[in-house]
């Protein structure tokens, strides 16, 4: 699969602003005013950094999508 | 009743009912300056989220950073005893800023995650049935020593592990340890005598892991973290101790605050009963919103700055209060309801930011089986006492003992 493929969401209901996302995949997640993090598409970084992120996050509020079919992914 | 002084926050009043103390600064003056604790007292949910959302302005070295003496005050004949406790304490991880808390955060934190910590969810459940199960016929239990410390104290033995036969001594030095943010004049002493005995438990402990590695458990990842020089050996000590406490103080204290809860609202229990599973995640989201296990804690300011109206100078210590931020209107409808249905919840009772608790995802798991077993099996449960007493302590909200009864 290649990244061009990918959609990253982050749900900002859930979001506590945790920022390892940011860490991981520097340049699809992106710092908000809120302290928050919103995610930028497509996706520049790796699919492994964007998985990196999901799997990370304290409280699950990054899913990453088949951009085509909206179908949730799973590292 | 005899009024409550403004500034005391040990005050008997504000550890029975911390909700309504703090309530009232939040309605009054959100950001307001106690001299006493000579700290600005933080209680809006929207300045606490900004708060912890900005590590850059507030710092949470918060005894490295701080000149002022602390609070509760400690006698100066203990000024040794200080120094000693400051130092282990400042080798903690939550009490670094970046970039060492990252790489120190970075090295444990894949056993947190939401699906890392999802393979424990059987094994607490079934311990959870096992105590049910044993004191059943008894028709009761006291839920902070039967049931609420020995289901945590097991999750993290596993995780280090150290034999579960050691629990309970390691329970009563852990919590002397804690008892340092109470009110009793030797209590630093005391803490630093048990940080001395959880020593000499755990040097053995981690030289024979580090002589043979048998590599999937906490001690060794923090291991491997001093390998790659994350943490130095004093580091090492504090953070084993830190993730032993943190890893079952705070989740007794969501069980016992949480049965309370469901015990004074038992339309909410007969709620859950209905539907255990399907409800025990916004039920324990609840809990923890109702009455958090923590009620409050420190940051230092980095600079002068503006914390809603307020302004802060550089080096002001600020105590952020949760207990305060989640029941505030401005966020939550009909705040002091329990409501296990409640959703969104945006509860802080995990903090938030860079340093939201990292064994968030455990407690709440936790906290889920324990609501939906105990929901399970009993009809009805009863407080078997008119007298609940909470231990003083700035920032533990923390029940003596819970005695609870049950029709057989």
């Amino acid at each position: 699969m290649t990244e061009r493929n990918l959609h990253a969401t982050v749900d900002s209901e859930l979001c506590i602003g945790n920022a390892m996302c940011r860490e991981a995949a520097p340049h699809t997640f992106i710092e908000q005013e809120t302290g928050q993090s919103a995610a930028s598409n497509p996706p520049t970084d790796a699919p492994e950094a964007l998985f990196e992120a999901a799997e990370t996050c304290p409280v699950a509020a990054i899913s990453i999508q088949d951009a085509a079919t909206g179908h949730p992914l799973e590292s | 009743m005899r009024q409550v002084p403004m500034d005391d926050l040990m005050a008997p009043e504000v550890m029975a009912d911390p909700h309504q103390y703090f309530g009232s600064l939040r309605s009054h003056e959100p950001v307001t300056w106690n001299a006493e604790a000579a700290a600005w007292i933080v209680t809006r949910h929207a300045d606490v989220e900004w708060l912890l959302r900005h590590h850059e302005l507030f710092s949470s070295a918060i005894t490295a950073k701080d000149v002022r003496p602390p609070y509760p005050p400690v006698a100066d004949t203990d000024a040794e005893a200080l120094a000693k406790f400051k130092a282990f304490n400042d080798d903690g991880f939550i009490r670094h800023d970046r970039p060492e808390h990252l790489s120190m955060r970075r090295a444990v934190q894949r056993w947190f995650t939401p699906r890392a910590v999802e393979k424990w969810r059987a094994e607490i459940r079934e311990t959870t049935q096992n105590l049910i199960d044993h004191f059943r016929p008894n028709g009761g239990m006291e839920a902070r020593a039967d049931l609420a410390a020995p289901l945590p104290l097991m999750v993290i033995c596993r995780m280090l592990d150290i034999p579960f036969s050691d629990a309970q001594r390691l329970r009563e030095l852990t919590e002397r340890t804690t008892s340092a943010t109470g009110d009793s004049p030797t209590r630093i002493p005391d803490a630093v005598r048990a940080i001395d005995e959880l020593e000499d438990y755990f040097a053995p402990v981690i030289a024979e892991r580090e002589a043979n590695p048998i590599g999937d458990d906490l001690i060794s990842l923090l291991l491997a973290g001093e390998q790659e020089d994350v943490f130095t050996r004093r580091q090492l000590y504090a953070n084993v101790l830190l993730l032993m406490t943190a890893g079952h103080e705070t989740t007794i204290n969501l069980i016992c605050n949480g049965l309370l809860a469901f015990i004074r609202n038992p339309d909410q229990w007969e709620l859950l009963r209905s539907a255990p599973d399907e409800l025990s995640r916004t039920a324990t989201e609840e809990c923890l919103r109702y009455d958090p296990p923590f009620k409050a804690f420190w940051r230092i300011s980095n600079q002068d700055l503006m914390l809603g109206e307020q302004p802060i100078r550089a080096g002001d210590r600020l105590l952020w209060v949760m207990a305060a931020a989640n029941r505030d209107p401005e966020v939550f409808t009909d705040p002091d309801r329990f409501d296990i249905t409640r959703a969104p919840n945006r509860h802080v009772a995990f903090g938030g930011g860079i340093h939201h608790c990292l064994g968030a995802a455990l407690a709440r798991i936790e906290g889920q089986e324990v609501f939906s077993t105990l929901a399970m099996n009993f009809p009805r449960i009863e407080l078997a006492t008119d007298q609940l007493e909470y231990q003083p302590d700035l920032h533990l909200r923390l029940l003596q003992s819970l005695p609870l009864r049950w029709e057989i």
